[in-house]
């Protein structure tokens, strides 16, 4: 729980920062966009509360179900209202993507994702906003739409000409930042990374890291063994106890240092060549993909959960014993 | 090449994919945040997975020894069991294991854990140990221990397995007598404390009497007979008998509810039978059969035989066939030497149109039937749901028309049958037997 605030702290100031760039650099303000704008983003952040309970965990249902809402009355109304909403709607959907880290408890790769989308999200909308301040047209409703599509395909546009060798001009998506924007996406990623750093199996159940962990194991015994003999209690004093791992040999520490070290290189390398740093990651793309296949192909004669050959335990000519599941996950 | 590589985890490839789509947005937006972003997540998976493959390389039951201990073969279905295991860890690397002792779902944990999860290094033990209550008789088997072995943070694991089976008999346990059964309590507080001389089955010759048409044909002391005045040989009554459980084995006893069904019952029955049986020194058998026979102990005494043929009990199962009656009177018509009393547990069906000759043909050899019959269709507790307990009432209405004509011909053939429910049929069967040891006989 600890971490999650942790994560929740770290990841905050990106979206605050975020909110007070699209609120401030837009000029469209009136009461239906205001009004939109404050119900998904109240629904959305009210989310990433560790103790929502089931009436706001019901909120991810109402996001989709107001934007699909609010999406057909745009389309349906005409004019300046459907537009509003649209606008509204637009300027919103970071904090969608912001609530969606906070539902992938158990899956961060969920959380990665959500983060990673609503950074691009981000990205575009200040950019669409940035081209409009440039250009000197207000930015309402109906401008900021149409810059957010033309922001698009002038980055396609970019990079077409990159890759086929000719002049490149204006790329406005990797322009829309600016230092405080990055440092405060690089304190997001590690926020989103922190709680992956907790030891836990592949289910999610903590592992023990500390002397706090070790579990009670001759606390309170079953009442039904009141009558039971001695030799049964002190057989169950005799089990072993949860143990963390000692300090000098912290697992995963050289997991973190090689790819911290790597994460590093590549930063380096991107700003100090940064046309190159597109090669190596192409690389990396395709390396893991092909490694990602050869090792899911490897994987599959790993025996996986499957149960031991039962060995027979009945005599010849006795009746089969009843069948019984060889493991039982309490 | 199978043992170099862990298996990965959808917490890590699930990680992996985000990585990978945040490079393509990443190349997209020429971002630097998001390429980080892809190379961290991507790498961090990479290099924890690579090197947990890498340490726990030939991972495999070879680094462990696993040992049983205070862990019994056999245990009363009423009674409390344990189990402990020790395993010992001689691989090369230290990581976080989880150990899981597989046990059947027969059995109820009532206290200690079978998992673990810690850390463990080279040359540690580890010992899990627990407690548990058995649902139902039957020969089980604990084990096999698996072993999983975790990274610290769920990207990949790798699992093995111990064998460390070990046989279990849960035995079925003696019953007390319910409450109320007042009678069969005083009976069998003086059962077997008079020894009277009186008329029954036996060896020893005690006077002649004049025939009379109940009496056995064979009894018939020819040589004082006359033309017209018939006389019978009477015995003294043998202070030890035989006694013989025939289980019936069929589907139609497995009604009821897991460890509780009519088969169970019987069982439990038959159980308090064979205790006394035991302390009176008479002789029990056992025949389970079902459409063929399944297990047979020949009547004995003794209390390496009492256990032989509670071991015997504790494995028989409701088989998916029905029950020939007739088959397993013939089957115990052949092969009983003495004079034996035949406690059968079977749900009367429909008997065979020769049921009458068989009965007679086992009468003839000085054997007594004696039919328990359960109420199959109250072997369920009343449904909460009123749609449910209507069904049940439906099913209760044919099954009981059945059983009542099964009765009503068992008893034409001169069978006693006594129907017991889902109390059971303690008091019944202790109620017969303290009347046969008493008078030798019973209607």
């Amino acid at each position: 729980m600890r971490l999650r605030w942790l994560s929740l702290v770290l990841v905050l100031p990106l979206f605050g920062y975020l909110g007070y760039r699209l609120i401030s650099a837009f000029r469209g303000w009136d009461a239906i966009t205001v009004v939109t704008f404050a119900v998904l983003v109240v629904f959305n952040v009210s989310q990433m509360v560790p103790w929502r309970g089931r009436w706001v965990s019901l909120s991810g249902i109402w996001s989709v179900v107001v934007l699909i809402l609010l999406a057909g009355l745009s389309l349906g109304l005409a004019g300046g209202v459907g537009l509003d909403i649209a606008a509204a709607m637009l300027l919103a959907s970071p904090f969608l993507l912001e609530s969606w880290i906070w539902q992938g408890d158990s899956n961060p790769g969920r959380a990665l994702l959500a983060l990673q989308l609503a950074f691009l999200d981000g990205v575009m909308i200040v950019a669409a906003l940035d081209t409009l301040s440039a250009s000197g047209v207000p930015a309402t409703s109906g401008p900021l739409i149409y810059s957010f599509g033309a922001v698009n395909v002038e980055q396609l546009r970019g990079l077409y000409n990159l890759l086929v060798g000719l002049p490149v001009g204006a790329l406005p998506l990797q322009s829309a930042m600016d230092a405080a924007f990055v440092v405060l996406g690089g304190v997001a990623l590690l926020g989103v990374f922190v709680p992956l750093l907790e030891p836990q199996t592949g289910s999610g159940y903590a592992l023990p890291i500390g002397d706090a962990d070790r579990g009670p194991v001759t606390v309170a015994y079953s009442p039904e063994l009141e009558m039971a003999r001695g030799e049964t209690l002190a057989l169950l004093r005799r089990r072993s106890a949860p143990r963390p791992p000692p300090y000098s040999k912290l697992p995963g520490i050289w997991a973190l240092v090689a790819s911290g070290t790597v994460t590093l290189l590549f930063v380096v390398v991107s700003l100090e060549w940064p046309t190159q740093s597109l090669l190596p990651s192409f690389l990396v793309l395709g390396g893991f993909l092909v490694a990602i296949l050869i090792m899911t192909r490897l994987s599959i004669r790993v025996p996986r959960i499957a149960p031991a050959p039962p060995r027979p335990v009945q005599a010849p000519g006795e009746p089969a014993p009843p069948v019984v599941r060889p493991l039982r996950l309490v | 090449m199978a043992g170099t590589w862990a298996t990965l985890t959808p917490r890590s490839t699930g990680i992996v994919a985000a990585g990978l789509l945040a490079l393509l947005v990443a190349i997209y937006t020429l971002h630097l945040l998001l390429f980080t972003l892809g190379v961290l997540a991507i790498s961090f998976v990479a290099a924890e997975y690579l090197s947990f493959s890498w340490s726990t390389r030939g991972f495999s039951p070879t680094w462990f020894q696993a040992e049983r201990f205070e862990a019994p073969r056999q245990v009363n279905r009423t009674g409390l069991g344990t189990v402990g295991l020790r395993v010992t860890h001689y691989g090369r690397a230290a990581f976080y294991a989880e150990l899981w002792d597989a046990y059947p779902e027969t059995l109820r944990l009532v206290d200690g854990s079978s998992r673990l999860v810690t850390w463990w290094a080279p040359g540690e033990t580890l010992t899990l140990a627990f407690a548990f209550r058995p649902y139902r008789r039957g020969k089980y088997s604990l084990g096999p221990t698996a072993i999983f072995a975790h990274d610290a943070f769920g990207f990949a694991f790798r699992l093995t397995y111990l064998r460390t089976e070990h046989d279990l008999t849960v035995v079925p346990s003696v019953p007390s007598l319910p409450m109320g059964s007042f009678a069969a309590r005083l009976r069998t507080r003086f059962l077997g404390t008079t020894v009277l001389r009186r008329r029954g089955y036996g060896t020893e010759f005690r006077s002649l009497r004049e025939y009379s048409p109940e009496d056995d044909f064979r009894s018939i002391a020819w040589k004082r007979s006359t033309r017209g005045k018939l006389y019978v040989k009477e015995f003294e009554q043998e202070m030890r008998q035989d006694f013989l459980v025939l289980l019936d084995a069929s589907a139609a006893m497995g009604a009821g509810r897991l460890g509780e069904d009519a088969l169970d019952i019987a069982v439990d029955a038959a159980t308090v039978l064979s205790s006394y049986v035991g302390r009176k020194d008479d002789r029990l058998g056992l025949l389970a059969f079902a459409d063929r026979e399944i297990a047979y102990v020949a009547p004995g005494r003794g209390a390496p035989h009492a256990a032989r043929v509670l071991e015997a009990m504790a494995v028989v199962n409701a088989e998916a066939t029905a029950f020939n009656l007739s088959g397993a009177l013939d089957l115990l018509a052949g092969r009983l030497k003495e004079r034996t009393h035949v406690f059968a547990f079977t749900t009367v069906g429909k008997p065979s149109p020769q049921f009458r000759e068989v009965v007679a043909r086992f009468r003839a050899r000085g054997h007594r039937l004696y039919l328990f019959a359960p109420e199959s269709f109250a072997m369920y507790p009343p449904y909460e749901d009123p749609l449910g307990q209507r069904l049940l009432s439906l099913s209760q209405r044919s099954e009981g028309a059945r059983m009542a004509e099964g009765v009503r011909a068992a008893r034409a053939a001169g069978v006693p049958v006594m129907v017991y429910d889902r109390k059971g049929a303690v008091s019944k069967v202790v109620g017969l037997y303290s009347t046969l040891r008493t008078w030798g006989w019973a209607r």
